[in-house]
């Protein structure tokens, strides 16, 4: 479905992704993690088209998406949330739903806000409901509108373990009974390790390891990043 | 066991947040019979106030309205301020006299020719504009008509607009039937200035109801997420945009109209400060609160220019009423009225309790 080949990133001389390659099976929910400065988000934004690749290629669905806009690869099925919670704060919950839902003429709006909860505040101001709730606003809008490819970045951002479980669950039921494909960066590895399919790990801008959770929870190489010493 | 004192819970128990404001369609009802009634009878002010001078100010206020609204429109579906108005303004006012000078066409046609004239370049300036920042927006509109000024100052443009000198029009034909005297006299041309205020306080509604509007709203307040969302954000901007700059051109062609003259003053920076600060006292967060903005505008400046201090006490005026009405002059009228409402509230309440 998605194809990551040998994406480089450049900020100046700083190199933010280094020749990335990876693969997302259609279907499957694929976990991204690493430690800070990984190049975790810089991937999902080359993805969406946020920021362009200094060399590499990015293929969905067979298709060459690299010089693409973000509005021609939305319109393509490929749709995002944000590390920062990003939300129409003045408009409604419904509201906001439907104008991001207009696009893709998609009717699942009620379904996809009462699978994460959000039946109650419909109706209220999405600035004045509180935090946990606001980011599920967040991810509904990435849901919405005929959505193929979900790119999540740090859904559980601000969230406890057990917050961070739950959303992750939303996003398991919804994407298996919507059949979307979802790449996840989290940095509450444990939330990642027991939802996801497939996991990779970067490390300042490399792939450090990829497979299944109990293949990459077994990997020296990651040991070795996340706890300074192999096993 | 019922309890009779049982009450529903508010919205914002109900919902986890603050529940939205909506119009009863009652009250929506109400403001529409309102709305028709003020309407009609405003045509009827001739009729009434028949000081010549009073209803020629009054006539000059609600062209000032006309292009303060679509300033007005432009702050509240984008959020860009536009400091140079004045373009649009002069330039309907200009492509107005071009078109009955140098075509010597009916004044309707010269009428029509200007607007569309001042669409087109609305748009292709709103194309240029638009994208960039609220900060190098400002910039770029006081620019734009600075850039409008120096070219109806060059010698290459002084035979078609006159330079510094400006130029008399010898108006052809009629305006829907009124000729240029007609068009000149208060109480002939406030028929025409009404009608001018009601469409343009009416697009400034519908624009805000429609979808344009709503899509136009969310830009402002999250572009990045509406381009995530699939929207192209720039086009409704322009469209906007274009807007706006048609009914600052309206509000220019008649001015021309009215007074058969047109000059570099009409489209320089001061001609677009004057509406930007209309609209500011009227309070652009409403569709009528910069046509309001605006009449009081005209009534300030006329009243103080009386008094030989014109743009002194203008100016004075204008920064008390920015300071003391931050949200202009219909919010002001809206805190009045909740404080109105929450007195009759308090009243009810205690009478109730006395009774009981």
């Amino acid at each position: 479905m998605l194809s990551i080949e040998g994406v480089a990133v450049n900020f100046g001389k700083v190199q933010a992704l280094r020749g990335v390659t990876m693969n997302v099976e259609p279907g499957v929910l694929h976990g991204i993690i690493g430690p800070n400065g990984a190049g975790k988000s810089t991937l999902i934004d080359v993805v969406s088209g946020r920021t362009a690749a200094s060399a590499g290629r990015v293929r969905f669905e067979g298709h060459d998406i690299s010089r693409r806009s973000v509005v021609w690869r939305k319109r393509a099925g490929i749709s995002r949330s944000f590390q920062k919670t990003s939300i129409f704060r003045n408009e409604t919950v419904r509201d906001q739903l439907e104008l991001v839902s207009a696009l893709g003429s998609d009717a699942a709006v009620e379904e996809i806000a009462e699978a994460l909860g959000l039946g109650s505040v419909m109706d209220a101001v999405a600035g004045t409901i509180a935090y946990g709730d606001q980011r599920r606003v967040d991810l509904a809008l990435a849901l919405v509108g005929k959505t193929k490819l979900l790119l999540l970045d740090e859904p559980g951002a601000g969230l406890s373990s057990a917050e961070t479980m739950a959303m992750f669950a939303h996003v398991r039921e919804l994407t298996e009974k919507r059949g979307i494909t979802a790449v996840i960066v989290e940095h509450d590895v444990d939330a990642v390790f027991a939802t996801c399919d497939r996991i990779t790990v970067l490390d300042l801008g490399s792939v450090l390891a990829e497979g299944t959770p109990a293949e990459v929870r077994s990997n020296d190489d990651v040991i070795v990043a996340y706890l300074g010493t192999a096993a | 066991m019922t309890d009779s004192k049982l009450t529903l819970p508010s919205p914002e128990l109900l919902t986890g947040g603050r529940a939205a404001p909506r119009a009863s369609p009652r009250r929506l009802v109400a403001w529409y019979i309102v709305g028709g009634v003020v309407a009609v009878l405003g045509f009827l002010v001739p009729l009434v106030l028949r000081n010549v001078h009073w209803l020629d100010v009054l006539g000059q206020g609600l062209v000032l309205g006309v292009a303060a609204t679509g300033v007005g429109i432009l702050v509240r579906q984008t959020g860009l301020v536009n400091f140079g108005a004045g373009a649009v303004f002069g330039g309907g006012a200009y492509l107005y006299a071009i078109a009955v000078l140098q075509l010597q066409i009916d004044m309707t046609l010269a009428f029509l020719l200007a607007m569309v004239g001042i669409t087109v370049m609305a748009f292709l300036v709103g194309i240029i504009t638009v994208r960039t920042g609220h900060l190098q927006f400002a910039i770029l509109t006081i620019a734009f008509a600075s850039l409008l000024v120096q070219f109806v100052l060059t010698q290459f443009a002084r035979p078609v607009t006159g330079a510094a000198d400006g130029k008399i029009l010898q108006q052809t034909g009629t305006f829907f039937g009124l000729s240029a005297k007609a068009m000149f006299q208060a109480s002939t041309f406030w028929p025409v200035a009404w009608a001018a205020i009601l469409i343009a306080v009416a697009v400034a509604i519908v624009v805000e109801r429609s979808k344009l509007g709503r899509i136009a709203r969310a830009i402002q307040e999250n572009e990045e997420r509406m381009l995530f969302a699939g929207y192209r954000v720039l086009w409704p901007k322009v469209a906007v945009f274009t807007i706006a700059g048609a009914l600052g051109g309206l509000a220019g062609a008649l001015t021309a109209m009215h007074y058969s003259f047109v000059s570099p003053s009409l489209l320089d920076i001061s001609s677009g400060g004057s509406i930007l600060v209309a609209a500011l006292v009227g309070g652009p967060q409403s569709a009528f609160g910069p046509a309001i903005g605006a009449i009081l505008y005209a009534i300030g400046e006329d009243a103080f220019g009386a008094a030989g201090r014109a743009d002194l006490l203008t100016g004075i005026g204008i920064i008390a009423a920015i300071v003391l009405l931050r949200r202009g002059f219909v919010g002001l009228i809206e805190d009045v009225v909740k404080l109105i409402r929450r007195g009759v509230a308090k009243t009810r309440k205690g009478s109730s309790r006395v009774e009981h």
